[in-house]
């Protein structure tokens, strides 16, 4: 029940969060130099078909009233229309959601596999040629630019061994797409039992998801490792281990558990950060996600989609923070009292 | 021992990278053309996935197990080409994107064709001001220039099945008359066609236009893209009136063309498939694939591997190393493009064309087309484009510091002296630009002229642009309509309009000539026009040509048949592999 009145607590929060995140947005788009009449029509407009197309996209109204409109229109499911995909953005979004959704989350989830064991390993070893490896590793993840990382691997794995499928989209070109249901194609094509797509859409996530989670590892692993480090040198862990209990129980166990909250906490964050981030990873490996579709926006000037990304994003990341204080409270359940 | 458990953990890590990897190996076969219409038979052939929210904007195909009526298409080839970004908006009286012009010029027709022809490199080209049937098998042209006669073709159906007839010509002409934009603009102030009623039908397949006016480039208008021939009635049926009409003919092409749209996933990829009814020959590619591949690197890094057919936008640096590779054909094709440096007539101080003069004699030409272009430009030496009827080399211009000295101290600004800095305003991501404005500012500085670089966001750099508020700026201007006076009339028309005339360009004997040159049937007068506003703009430069870029397409040499178009188009159908 308390956790109960807590969810629902900060589910109610949500609400004024995203509305000023969606006030935010839109002016932000809107304040931008430069008006999308210009190159919504072509050059050779004439001043009337301008003052008309103005009006026609209400950007001859004051701002507070654009704003409105905007809103009403959000209520209704109308996230409005993109010009350059000539798309309700609504459904573009549904369309490359998912893509980034299953790139992120197998990324992160690859960070998560390779990232916590390092960490831990790299704390109970401290100053030993494996924590230096891993100082080397996490230095890597953050110091090399991402797109730098997926065009070497490209460069080595496509271009020169060939091992790796082109970066041509999500599956070869002689595979066809497997039935959507949620929009990831390694999942449907796995629900669906479609073989054949289901190795191509993991050989063409491979590259990206590697790519990703390097630079997902290095946060990961720093972060488990201090808090592991923490853990260790206090005195539970000490007495536990003087009381002559098997050392892996405590350190997989009693340390381990204690120091795995700022670990979650910076998950989320990486978590939130790179569903509309990885635009670099998108662009390199011609992933057609979220990232990429709201940056090619923001070059254009085409307001809804930078919006409606936005606010997807912004729901995104509130949610999975408001997942993270429920793990809290599984973590530790004195959070929720 | 923590030693174990970590030579667990890492060989469980290699065991799933090696794994990821593996299946990389296992499915990438590296046999040469994709032939996708052999797939592996799928449980479901799915159709479905089609992301587009509304319902209507299925696309005018018969639903998917039809085609097996047809199962000769199933042997044609398919061409895989990379291409940079999104295409989409197909509606030819509304469409302003390069890439969407492409698919328009591939499912629909025009009425008439550029004729075929070879530049002076021996390259096929289509030559501007010859014509060749296409729809329209035979014309008549009355000695005025007011009349012109369009025998059609009988046998040309919409991909929807209806007939092309005299009827259907006319009502796609209408519609055009209906939609502000340039296609409107074309017909109705270069072609001189204001309303429908100028178009008669006179039988099934004969039609008429009449011109209040002669018109020499009546013709070259029909021949632009935006002039294709689409199915006014089928888009008023399915999409309806207004708004609706023009989202649903902007998701669904109608024409006549060889290619028909099968399946557009916005930011992914864009599939064309060969009219199994088209009027023409079958194509030998019967399937045309768009693949999104936003990294220049890995277009060509597919193009070098064999992985894609072909690949458009090719950094400028990376072009000339395809000639290495015998497995590509790469072909640079100069065009009818310029890129103008505007030298702020409008704006004091330069306003003063002796400082206009001076600029023009500054900018390092040549370095800037090695260095900047890779050599992939041609000099412009006029403010015609070269090729053009008319052309003269009429710019004085060339790299000369001395000369540019002697000017800016005859305008009163010796060594710079009394000039505030000027500011060059670049429109973002264009490297050819930004670098070309760098090499100018360079020069400029050693004039004693301080000049800074401002890059703005394409919105803001349009928006300004026609507001004719950048003093220096670059222009890139490639003339739809292939012709001097249509040229002339667009950069320097007197007008108080935003395109294109960007530093209000003003002189009345310019006016006079273009408004001549609109009207004048005979080649030879309208060619000594020509020459003469060439000579009126070398006093008075309201901008300068740095160059005309080439048109660079690299494709596997296993493909013939490509020929250069003037408006950079190409048309898929003509491509082959014998």
């Amino acid at each position: 029940m308390r956790t109960f009145l807590f969810i629902l607590k900060r589910a109610i929060l949500l609400i004024p969060i995203l509305l000023g995140i969606s006030a935010l947005a839109f002016t932000m788009t809107h304040i931008l130099p430069g008006d999308p009449t210009y190159i919504l029509l072509s050059p050779y407009a004439k001043a009337e078909d301008i003052a008309r197309k103005r009006a026609e996209l209400g950007l001859d109204k004051p701002l507070y009233i654009q704003y409105g409109i905007y809103l009403q229109d959000l209520l209704q499911g109308d996230m409005g229309h993109s010009y350059r995909t000539q798309q309700p953005v609504l459904s573009d979004l549904k369309q490359r959601f998912p893509v980034s959704f299953e790139l992120t989350t197998l990324s992160l989830l690859l960070a998560i596999l390779v990232g916590v064991p390092m960490g831990v390993q790299a704390a109970v070893r401290k100053d030993t040629w494996f924590d230096h490896l891993t100082r080397v590793l996490s230095t890597g993840g953050v110091s090399i630019p991402i797109f730098w990382t997926g065009i070497v691997l490209i460069f080595i794995l496509y271009y020169k061994l060939q091992i790796a499928p082109a970066p041509l989209g999500r599956l070869d070109t002689t595979i066809l797409p497997p039935r959507q249901i949620t929009g990831m194609y390694s999942f449907d094509a796995l629900v669906t039992g479609n073989w054949p797509a289901f190795k191509s859409a993991l050989s063409h996530l491979a590259l990206p998801v590697v790519t990703l989670a390097f630079a997902m590892i290095a946060p990961i692993l720093r972060i488990t490792r201090n808090s592991m480090l923490e853990s260790l040198g206090s005195n539970y862990v000490r007495t536990a281990i003087s009381l002559g209990l098997k050392r892996h129980t405590v350190i997989y166990t009693d340390a381990l558990r204690n120091s795995l909250l700022p670990v979650v906490t910076s998950i989320g964050l990486i978590y939130g950060w790179s569903l509309g981030g990885e635009v670099l990873v998108e662009a390199v490996f011609s992933w057609p996600g979220m990232g990429y579709y709201a940056v090619n926006s923001i070059i254009n000037m085409d307001f809804a989609p930078v919006q409606g990304f936005v606010l997807v994003t912004a729901t995104i990341y509130v949610t999975v923070n408001l997942i993270l204080d429920i793990l809290y409270t599984v973590i530790d359940p004195r959070i929720a009292r | 021992m923590p030693s174990k458990y970590l030579r667990t953990i890492l060989s469980l890590l290699l065991a799933v990278a090696f794994l990821l990897t593996a299946c990389g190996g296992a499915a990438t076969p590296t046999a040469a053309p994709a032939q996708p219409t052999q797939a592996p038979a799928q449980p479901e052939p799915t159709k479905p996935p089609e992301p587009t929210e509304p319902p209507a904007p299925e696309p005018t195909q018969p639903p998917a197990e039809a085609p097996t009526a047809a199962p000769a298409t199933t042997e044609g080839k398919t061409l895989l080409i990379a291409v940079s970004g999104d295409i989409a908006g197909w509606d030819p009286a509304a469409s302003i994107y390069w890439l969407a012009n492409e698919v328009i010029i591939n499912t629909h027709d025009t009425l008439v064709d550029y004729k075929p022809g070879t530049d002076d490199a021996g390259n096929a080209v289509r030559k501007v001001g010859d014509f060749a049937p296409s729809l329209a098998e035979s014309w008549d042209v009355s000695p005025d220039g007011q009349k012109f006669t369009f025998h059609l073709i009988k046998n040309a159906k919409f991909h929807n099945g209806d007939p092309l007839n005299a009827q259907a010509v006319k009502d796609s002409f209408a519609r055009i008359l209906a939609i502000p934009g340039l296609a409107q603009f074309l017909l109705a102030d270069v072609a001189f066609v204001k309303s429908a009623d100028q178009i008669v039908v006179d039988d099934e397949y004969t039609v008429t236009f009449n011109l209040p006016q002669p018109n020499p480039i009546f013709l070259k208008v029909l021949q632009e893209m935006n002039m294709v021939i689409v199915n006014a009635a089928q888009i008023a049926k399915e999409g309806g009136e207004g708004d609706a009409g023009l989202q649903w003919a902007a998701n669904n092409p109608t024409g006549t063309g060889p290619y028909v749209l099968d399946k557009f996933t916005p930011g992914e990829e864009l599939v064309l498939k060969a009219d199994p009814n088209y009027w023409g020959a079958e194509p030998e590619f019967t399937t045309v694939i768009y693949k999104i591949v936003p990294s220049a690197e890995n277009r060509l890094l597919l193009l070098n591997n064999g992985d894609v057919d072909m690949v458009y936008e090719i950094p400028l640096k990376d072009f000339g190393s395809l000639k290495d590779n015998p497995n590509i054909s790469a072909y640079a094709t100069p065009t009818f493009g310029n890129l103008y440096m505007e030298l702020g007539r409008n704006l004091p101080p330069w306003d003063n064309p002796k400082l206009r003069q001076a600029i023009a004699y500054a900018i390092p030409y040549e370095t800037i087309i090695n260095e900047v272009t890779y050599g992939f430009a041609k000099p412009a030496p006029s403010w015609v484009p070269v090729g053009l009827e008319g052309f003269i080399p009429a710019s004085p211009y060339k790299y000369d510091l001395e000369k540019a000295a002697a000017l800016l101290k005859e305008a009163g600004h010796e060594g710079g002296k009394g000039l505030p800095p000027v500011t060059f305003y670049l429109k973002q991501g264009v490297p050819e630009e930004e670098q070309a404005a760098v090499y100018i500012q360079a020069e400029l500085a050693k004039l004693g002229i301080t000049m800074d670089i401002q890059p703005l966001s394409l919105a803001a750099h349009s928006e300004q642009l026609q507001k004719h508020e950048l003093p220096f700026t670059f222009n890139f201007w490639i003339p739809y309509v292939p012709d001097p006076v249509y040229h002339l009339y667009w950069n320097f028309l007197t007008t108080d309009s935003g395109c294109c005339n960007y530093t209000s360009f003003s002189n009345a004997r310019m006016d006079e000539i273009i408004k001549a040159g609109l009207i004048e049937l005979d080649p030879a007068k309208r060619d000594k026009l020509v020459e003469e506003a060439q000579q009126i703009l070398v006093e008075d430069p309201p901008q300068i040509a740095l160059y005309h870029p080439t048109w660079n397409l690299a494709m596997k040499s296993s493909i013939k048949g490509y020929t250069y178009y003037p408006d950079t188009l190409l048309r898929f159908a003509q491509l082959s592999t014998k």
